[in-house]
């Protein structure tokens, strides 16, 4: 299909908002008799609260009230289960423990809220929260995943057995009679560790209750405002139009800004509905590294079956994820790692076995990426290992093993995030792999400038790693598309933006529909007033889900249009086109009527709207994919060791990307550049340290390294199209692409440039020390 | 550790003379520190939530940010002078070039733009980068008291990990490093993760100038900060690297000499075995830069 304004390098409309400081961010909202609110957090990781004191705090002028569990009542419940119970496989174990407002009666992780002070402003909040005074008893922190299983071990969850948040097996073929073929049987333990998001922007909320109007006005950082809306009406008793939740811009969310009901969440509705005045939190750096969600931490033992060819017969694996002190976001991202671990590979015999385990550390919920970089880091290291082992050429091995064109759409048997079975719609992997190969010249930079640089003491390496990424899972979203008497375009959708170009690559899909200018069209996103039905944006899905509502109501306001327009122009719709701004009879381009003059007909002061027929040019629409679309990319990095101190240069950086149908091939690509930093993160910089009492050692930007633009290299993205057959436009999900195969690329390209030193890495991040420890340990 | 507590309140004063200061120390004594640029000062008051009630801002006296030189008596720097003042300096990219490259490594260009030498040296962290290249240029303080002038050297002045010699009622007025031997060939390396803003894990600064007096023909400076309480010299590695021909060999003997000297801590940033390595490492390829710019 050939498109006007889809697919175009549209540059974003919502930049000069945004550079100049004319958006609006929760923390930008300051209203008229406000109250700041600070919180007290626990120190230990792991203790008994034997006794609070807040009588000093509450003596502070300008202190408005301390509350801690007990103060909140009946009104203290724990936060909702966030996705469905896990999926009905046998066997299956699923401890739901969900984070709670203000910790009772035991802390189950460092920074875990204990009390909240509410005063006339933040400085006296947070001296009042000095004032504050919890006698604790201290109790073993529980850390280590592979003996936090052990009996006798320490329990985060009293009430349970042991830390065993969850288990379940998944299993496709039959592994063990498979492994009797096979001619090399690997098995690799993997520690893969735990990093921060680190949005620029952290996490705030303002809460306005209006006593006289009975509702109640919520600012929130969130990725999801309708789901945050739906549950914060049930969690006061009030009913949902009683509540409005609005995620203005929002500097960034990366999946830990999802639906969470954060303790803050939970505790400043409840505040501001006793107090009757509003009150505003934002989070400061070191609270986001305390209190916001975390991800990536893993132990896994794989085995990988193969035949002397190269050709993976089977792979078993089992994994410990660390769910952190509770699992209010499910199986979402350990359901994630299993359906990457066989990545766009032609695997008849998988046998997985999940053991998802409680922990004192920060709670995990998705990171960008969500359990895919791990999966894909196994796979891949698995079959470089295979390929040493072998004696093959790692690239043989890739095309022998992809998943052919033709075979689609596969389906890999197990059970997805979306407890649907994992299907991949399409792909067309070989070429995009031999694409990247040609666009790094793997070729001449093995052939030639490696053994160049090689003779002059550097040591340069090359690393390409195809990865698959499920995107766009349901189950739907919604958009309201409307044709203002002005003629400009008004639209609402329920995802809310934290960057993604909402505004611009939803704006395109209206202008093609409707023949107008992308500025003509003002999308609004992430407001319930504007829309009531959705879920939000995560798992790489709004130009997929969202996307396709978005286009589904436009279509259906353009079959509005060209009703009316026939009527009144009395033409046939099918000679009518719309274009710029006008519906007009293709022949005859001067007969003509505008949008806006329709928009007004449509409206009528007199007469009757006919029968079976609406006011207005406007329609609300949803889509709700079966299952998700499956996009498919390969990135290659050639980096340079310095081998006398291990740090690390990368000189080149591609990515080829298949995302099927681009709506906008600059957000796409900034999307990758995001990726690829994020995850150039999670392979050198970025490792949360805990130590064994699971205080985290590194919580300032001044520790824990996020690379900046001085750390990037330049990166070149290519595209390949395959588009999704599931959905009219034909789109796939990037946001998180970027971020997954970084860590298995970084991990081949080292071992490729080091092989003197008969280096297997097996574990991720890698710091420059790290690998010194690593280098000297195969030295030995 | 969670309960942020902020920049504590405190009164600012600003000091026009040298009585002024005298006078407010006398007064206020541990309830008074001096202001510089305030990049660690006030980190260290947010983070600790505690701090003294008085600063005193002594960026304004006389001579205080003055940076002069001239070949016969050396290179003065005024403690307030600010870092981006130093390495764009053309007297200080001649003479003093790793002092300039060293002042390029602290934080970002706009802390240094805040950031004093003076500061730098009076925060006595073991990490400071201005360390290792003040040290190779022999760089002595000047401290000014009721009872004058006194004047220390580096080794003398670090005392421990921000710990210095002064006593309570002296101030650091000026750096004073003398002119560098003829030719004298430097070289320096910060081992940071990232190119902007980390503490330095390790940095080594090397001087060498030829010196016919010694049997090897040269004489070799050595300064390395992060790695010991405060930052320091290896005077028996210089010793040695004096007496035999600059080999590999001998390079390599004396950068496995310094690794032995050294004494870091283990911490999250880097462990003590990989920090000692690196000591030797960038001793090493820090020798083996200027023996070939001296060639």
């Amino acid at each position: 299909m050939t498109y006007k304004v889809i697919g175009k390098r549209v540059k974003r409309v919502e930049d000069p908002r945004l550079l100049t400081g004319g958006a609006l961010f929760v923390g930008d909202v300051n209203l008229p008799n406000m109250l700041h609110a600070a919180f007290f957090r626990s120190d230990y990781a792991h203790a008994k609260i034997k006794s609070i004191d807040t009588s000093l705090a509450k003596e502070i002028p300008g202190v408005v009230g301390v509350y801690t569990a007990e103060d909140m009542g009946e009104a203290w419940e724990p936060g909702p289960p966030l996705v469905s119970p896990p999926p009905t496989l046998e066997g299956v174990v699923f401890n739901s423990r969900r984070q709670v407002p203000l910790v009772k009666d035991k802390v189950k992780h460092a920074g875990e809220i204990i009390a909240v002070v509410v005063a006339e402003s933040r400085y006296i909040a947070e001296d009042a929260v000095e004032e504050i005074y919890v006698d604790y008893e201290p109790l073993p922190a529980v850390t280590d995943l592979e003996k936090c299983l052990e009996p006798g071990h320490p329990l985060v969850h009293d009430d349970l057995d042991s830390n065993l948040a969850a288990y379940l097996v998944q299993n496709k073929g039959d592994y063990e009679a498979a492994k009797k073929e096979a001619d090399l049987v690997l098995k690799r333990k993997f520690k893969l560790d735990r990093g921060a998001a680190v949005a620029m922007e952290n996490r705030g909320i303002v809460v306005d209750w209006d006593q006289k109007n009975q509702h109640l006005m919520i600012w929130d950082t969130t990725q999801s405002p309708i789901p945050i809306r739906n549950g914060m009406a049930a969690r006061l008793g009030l009913r949902t139009h009683q509540v409005r939740v609005v995620a203005p811009f929002v500097g960034g969310g990366f999946g830990p800004k999802i639906m969470m009901f954060y303790a803050e969440e939970m505790v400043l509705p409840w505040l501001t509905m006793k107090l009757n005045r509003p009150v505003k939190w934002i989070e400061d750096r070191k609270e986001n590294f305390y209190a916001t969600t975390q991800e990536r931490e893993q132990v896994q033992e794989v085995e990988m079956a193969l035949s002397k060819e190269g050709r993976i017969l089977g792979i078993k694996q089992k994994i410990i994820h660390d769910t952190g002190a509770f699992d209010p976001y499910g199986l979402t991202t350990p359901l994630n790692t299993q359906s990457h671990s066989m990545g766009g590979y032609d695997v008849q015999n998988y046998n997985s076995e999940l053991f998802v385990v409680f922990t004192n550390k920060i709670i995990v919920t998705p990171v960008r990426g969500a359990g895919r970089p791990q999966g894909i880091y196994v796979v891949e290291r698995m079959l470089d290992i295979a390929s040493k082992e072998l004696k093959l050429d790692p690239r043989d091995v890739r095309r022998l093993n992809f998943i052919p064109k033709d075979a689609f759409p596969y389906n890999h048997e197990i059970i997805d995030q979306a407890f649907v079975e994992l299907v991949l719609d399409s792909g067309n992997y070989l070429p995009a792999y031999e694409k990247a190969l040609e666009k790094i010249e793997y070729d001449k930079f093995v052939q030639e400038e490696q053994p160049r640089l090689r003779a002059e003491g550097k040591y340069v390496g090359i690393g390409v790693v195809p990865f698959i990424e499920t995107t766009g899972v349901g189950p739907y979203e919604g958009a309201r598309v409307a044709v203002e008497p002005s003629g400009k375009i008004s639209a609402a959708t329920g995802v809310g933006t934290q960057g993604q170009s909402h505004m611009t690559s939803f704006a395109q899909i209206i202008a093609e529909e409707l023949g107008v200018e992308v500025e003509d069209v003002s999308l609004v996103s992430g407001d319930t007033a504007e829309i009531h039905w959705g879920t939000g944006t995560f798992a790489s899905r709004g130009a997929v889900v969202a996307g396709n509502a978005v286009l589904a109501a436009a279509s259906d306001v353009r079959k509005k249009v060209l009703k009316l327009a026939s009527k009144i122009l009395e033409t046939p719709e099918d000679e009518l086109e719309l274009e710029g701004g006008l519906v007009r009879v293709a022949d005859i381009p001067e007969k003509s009527i505008s949008l806006g003059e329709l928009a007004v007909l449509a409206n009528p002061f007199r007469g009757a709207v006919e029968p079976g027929t609406e006011p207005g040019l406007e329609s609300t629409k949803y889509f709700g994919p079966a299952y998700g679309a499956t996009a498919f990319g390969v990135h290659g990095m050639i980096l340079e060791v310095d081998p006398e101190t291990m740090m690390i240069k990368i000189h080149k950086y591609i990515a080829v990307e298949d995302c099927g149908t681009m709506l906008n091939p600059l957000v796409v690509e900034g999307q990758i550049h995001g990726g690829v930093s994020m995850g150039i993160g999670n392979a050198y910089y970025e490792k949360l340290h805990y130590d064994e009492n699971a205080q985290l050692l590194n919580a300032s930007l001044a520790d824990y390294l996020i690379p900046t633009s001085a750390e990037m290299p330049h990166i070149e993205v290519y595209h390949e199209n395959t588009p999704a057959p599931n959905n009219k436009l034909g789109t796939k999900g990037v946001g998180e692409a970027g971020a997954i195969p970084v860590p298995a690329a970084f991990a081949q390209a080292l071992e490729n440039a080091l092989p003197d030193f008969n280096l297997e890495i097996t574990e991720t991040p890698l710091s420059p020390n790290r690998l010194y420890e690593l280098l000297y340990k195969s030295e030995e | 550790m969670l309960a942020r507590p902020g920049l504590p309140d405190f009164e600012y004063i600003k000091a026009e003379t040298f009585q002024d200061v005298f006078d407010w120390m006398k007064e206020k004594g541990d309830d008074l520190k001096l202001l510089m640029g305030g990049t660690d000062l006030f980190i260290q008051m947010r983070d600790r939530g505690e701090g003294p009630g008085f600063l005193l801002d002594v960026k304004g006296l006389p001579g205080m940010q003055e940076i002069s030189f001239d070949r016969k008596n050396g290179l003065k720097v005024g403690a307030a002078a600010t870092l981006n003042s130093l390495s764009s300096h053309p007297n200080l990219l001649t003479y003093y070039s790793i002092l300039c490259q060293a002042a390029d490594t602290v934080g970002n260009y706009q802390l240094r733009n805040l950031a004093t030498l003076g500061g730098n040296i009076c925060n006595a962290s073991p990490s400071a980068d201005m360390s290792p290249a003040a040290l190779v240029y022999d760089g002595i303080v000047v401290v000014e008291s009721p009872r004058g002038e006194r004047e220390l050297s580096l080794d003398q002045f670090w005392v421990g990990p921000g710990k210095t010699a002064l006593e309570k009622d002296e101030f650091l007025k000026r750096i004073h490093f003398p002119t560098p031997p003829d030719k004298a060939a430097g070289s320096y390396y910060k081992l940071g993760r990232s190119k902007m803003g980390d503490l330095a894990i390790v940095g080594v600064a090397v001087l060498a100038f030829p010196d016919p007096n010694q049997p090897a023909g040269v004489q070799f400076r050595i300064g390395i900060n992060s790695t010991a309480p405060t930052a320091y010299r290896v005077p028996a590695v210089e010793e040695f690297l004096a007496q035999s021909p600059t080999t590999d060999e001998i390079l390599y003997k004396a950068a496995e000499m310094a690794m032995d000297i050294s004494a870091p801590i283990e911490d999250q940033r880097a462990t003590a075995i990989y920090q000692k390595k690196m000591v030797r490492n960038l001793v090493y390829k820090g020798l083996k830069e200027v023996r070939e710019i001296l060639k």
